[in-house]
């Protein structure tokens, strides 16, 4: 039935070699000649659920081994070998997919699969273990489809009470989609006075935000991207890349690359708020205190506040529900915080920065001739403006934030405009033992009372504002993902002094 | 005799003049519609811009990529010793010396940088490509114009001419004001919404521009801009604001905005912004400089109305002396060594007379 030459021995060795060129000539994009001088061999596109995209232009440099099938003799290349260097994220089903004619396997499979190009079938797939039904000829595009993914490969569509949809690149690469021309521009040469004009369209699949999120009101939609920028949707499309999607607005306006997500009836409000509100009370003569509470999100705060664990911050009405940053990281959201921005102003959109690019809180509160003081706990997690008031955890109770407590009271007596203190606790015991679990409420219920004595003792105005949400995880907790327990915070402006 | 020898020099005078013609075109760049007259540009001077270095990706429309290293300078900078700015600019087509051309639109100028480059890899350009090569990264080849020798500007933003200043505290006499919640105050608001159907735009404009106390300047889309509010008491008045706008977008302390040929200006704010000057007992801001800043059309003449209708036109030489100031808590006009019934009390609009 079959013959594959080449001997065992000499496999590892030869797919090790094959990897290097492979990797040489298709990661790097490298255009492979037609042996046959004037031979058209069209792209083939490796898609979906992968780390590396591949376009496969021409059959040299791949690994051909000669084998037989049926009464043909031919150069193929195994499929489970390209797939390798693919790379799909995950356990995945692969789409053959011709112009009028898809076959889908299980990528665990394809051992005995092979790829050839032949002048009569274009690429073509031979399976040996599979029903001749698969064996796709005129092949355009090899899709990985992934069985499961993580969180963060996803496009997920969330709202600020649940996280609604999710969808992977291979999925919407083989759903229906619209064919998006997306024009280039035209140009002319001109001979003797006649211009001659052409214009250039790329044609890119799309999917609209319907096909996403539905027909529904969706109310104020962001587009988020992958380096934090958020766009307000007002009309545009979903470009599918090979392993990515793009979003290109409405005439041309702007572009989110990478698509991590939509976020449907998103709110106005931000943490960011606290800087733009923290000034505005400096400006109108007030003393503020800003507090910034470490992984409290939003359902959280509900869960904690209708179980008793809130006792004095549910008496003073409820929180405003607020839109964190994406990513839900501390150095993204406390950097959204001092600054009034979001990472694609202030440079932080990951735990990999520290340095502002924008001015923070305590820079514009000096410019207007204010005090201002920083208390954190043993160390500081992005660098701003002023050298903050360092607290180690004296007496060793296992945390910092008794001791920010302390020290906040001490300035809140002190003649200081502003006062920024992070609290890290809730942060702490969300990501040990779960977001919701009873240790971490019983964390909350101790911040509220860290939260009555710094009101009460302050005269002044008081902002309380998070940095990022938490979500549940097998061992405990975590943060740092597009869904709506991350990205959605409580916020709140109290009047300071004894109630 | 006479005639042939006429003839051999006028033939000499084409020949040094095209060869003139050649040598300056190698050595220059030109650029139409740019200012009144066409521009030549030497290459010399666009080396000695600031210089950038860019790895760049061209696409051709075969998807195939080239990568290299290209140095110029950009043409924001060329732009911005004329005074212009790429992002003011509607379009240009860029045309190299064997004919090929290709218009840039506006969504690719706002976007993107355009490097007229003049090394690649580091070596001079070759032949197919000298004197200069428009680099526009992250566009297609076909924008990437080799031999380039011209640049046209097909459109570009005009400045705004206004043709009408309107002060926002007269406003708000004549116009209906709503209750604002600004933090615990409720403050007085004007629905842009009203103040832009009021004016009656025949074409609506693409930003309307704000100027703040604090130097602060921002470009706000219309559709932003008309779905919100101008606060005009309480802290930061006048302050744009909307419930659908994040607070990042307010704009606190305006001193003014344009809309169309619409200047409107809080007068409370000039104060602030501008050096008051005093001039026979009355302590105002200038007229003429409010005008400058705002780039008010010029005109022989200019009606002032004020909110009850009472209008009065004053010469361009007197509107370059004359002050507003308040009188009581109503905006007033001062033109020294004017007739009496010039001093518009509740001024609300100065135009200028076509």
């Amino acid at each position: 039935m079959r013959t594959v030459t080449g001997g065992e021995e000499s496999k590892v060795d030869r797919v090790g070699v094959s990897v290097i060129v492979l990797c040489l000539l298709l990661i790097l994009g490298a255009t492979v000649a037609p042996k046959a001088a004037g031979a058209y061999i069209p792209t083939l596109q490796i898609v979906g659920d992968i780390e590396n995209a591949l376009d496969i232009r021409g059959v040299e440099g791949l690994d051909l081994q000669t084998i037989t099938y049926g009464d043909r003799t031919l150069h193929a290349v195994s499929i489970d070998e390209l797939l390798k260097i693919a790379k799909p994220r995950s356990r995945s089903d692969v789409i053959y997919s011709a112009p009028d004619l898809a076959a889908r396997v299980d990528a665990s499979l394809l051992a005995n699969s092979y790829l050839a190009f032949t002048p009569e079938n274009g690429w073509e797939v031979l399976n040996f273990d599979h029903p001749t039904s698969s064996n796709i000829k005129r092949l355009e595009q090899i899709i990985a489809v992934a069985h499961e993914l993580e969180w963060d490969d996803r496009i997920t569509i969330i709202s600020p009470i649940e996280n609604i949809a999710y969808f992977s690149i291979g999925q919407l690469h083989a759903s229906s989609q619209y064919v998006h021309w997306e024009y280039n521009g035209s140009a002319t040469f001109t001979h003797d006075t006649v211009g001659y004009t052409s214009s250039v369209y790329t044609k890119s699949p799309a999917v609209t935000l319907s096909d996403l999120a539905g027909e529904a009101d969706l109310g104020r939609v962001l587009v988020v991207g992958g380096s934090g920028e958020m766009a307000v949707y007002k009309g545009g499309m979903f470009l599918l890349r090979p392993n990515h999607v793009d979003f290109v607005a409405e005439g041309r306006r702007g572009m989110v690359k990478n698509v991590k997500g939509i976020i449907l009836n998103s709110p106005v409000s931000s943490n960011s708020d606290a800087f733009h509100d923290a000034l505005h009370f400096l400006g109108a003569g007030r003393s503020v205190l800003l507090v910034i509470l470490d992984g409290f999100g939003y359902h959280q705060y509900a869960y904690a506040s209708d179980n008793g664990y809130l006792p004095f911050m549910s008496s003073l009405g409820e929180a405003q529900r607020v839109l964190s940053v994406y990513q839900p990281v501390t150095n993204a959201g406390l950097a959204s915080i001092l600054t009034g921005v979001g990472p694609e102003q202030n440079g932080v959109m990951s735990r990999n920065q520290r340095s502002l690019t924008s001015q923070d809180l305590f820079e514009v509160a000096t410019e207007m001739g204010k005090m201002s003081a920083y208390i954190v706990g043993d160390r500081q997690i992005i660098n701003v403006s002023m050298e903050p008031v360092y607290n180690l955890d004296l007496n060793q109770s296992g945390s910092t934030d008794d001791e920010i407590l302390a020290t906040t009271l001490l300035y809140a007596k002190k003649d200081v405009d502003l006062v920024v203190a992070h609290f890290k606790d809730i942060d702490r015991s969300g990501h040990t033992f779960g977001d919701l679990s009873l240790q971490t409420m019983l964390t909350i219920a101790e911040t509220d009372r860290y939260l009555e004595e710094l009101i009460t003792s302050w005269d002044g105005m008081v902002i309380v504002a998070v940095d990022h949400g938490m979500h549940s995880t097998l061992d405990g907790g975590g943060h740092g993902l597009l869904r709506y327990e991350d990205m959605f915070v409580p916020y709140f402006i109290l009047e300071g002094g004894k109630r | 005799m006479q005639k042939k020898w006429i003839g051999r020099f006028t033939l000499s005078l084409l020949i040094v003049v095209l060869a003139i013609g050649i040598v300056f075109a190698d050595d220059s760049l030109l650029i139409t519609g740019l200012l009144d007259e066409d521009t030549v540009v030497p290459l010399s001077m666009i080396r000695e811009l600031p210089q950038l270095t860019q790895d760049v990706v061209a696409v051709n429309s075969a998807g195939k990529e080239s990568h290299f290293t290209v140095t110029g300078a950009l043409f924001d900078d060329l732009l911005a010793t004329y005074g212009k700015q790429q992002e003011n600019i509607l379009g240009i087509r860029l045309i190299a010396s064997d004919g090929y051309s290709i218009d840039v639109p506006r969504e690719v100028l706002v976007q993107r940088e355009i490097i007229l480059a003049y090394l690649t890899d580091g070596m001079l350009l070759d032949e197919r490509s000298e004197p200069l090569r428009a680099i526009i990264p992250e566009e297609r080849a076909m924008y990437w114009v080799r031999n380039l020798i011209q640049i046209e500007i097909i459109d570009q933003v005009q400045s705004a001419e206004i043709t009408t200043i309107r002060f926002l505290e007269s406003l708000t006499e004549i116009q209906p004001l709503e209750d604002y919640a600004y933090y615990a105050e409720i403050d007085q608001a004007i629905n842009i919404q009203e103040i832009v159907e009021n004016l009656g735009l025949d074409q609506k404009p693409e930003r309307v521009f704000f100027q703040a106390s604090d130097g602060f300047e921002k470009n706000e889309t219309y559709e932003e801009f008309s779905s919100g509010y101008i606060k005009m008491t309480g802290t930061s008045a006048p302050l744009f604001l909307s419930p659908k706008l994040p607070k990042g977008m307010q704009v606190k302390d305006i001193v003014f905005f344009t809309v169309a040929d619409n200047g409107f200006v809080s007068l409370t704010q000039a104060f602030d912004y501008y050096a008051p000057k005093t001039q026979d007992d009355v302590v105002g801001i200038s007229l003429a400089e409010l005008m400058a800043d705002l780039g008010v059309v010029k005109s022989d003449l200019y009606r002032l109305t004020a909110i009850d209708g009472y209008e009065v036109e004053v010469t361009a030489e007197d509107m370059a002396s004359g002050y507003v100031y308040f009188d009581e808590d109503q905006v007033r006009s001062y033109f020294p060594g004017l007739r009496r019934n010039t001093s518009v009390l509740g001024l609300y609009t100065i135009e200028a007379v076509r």
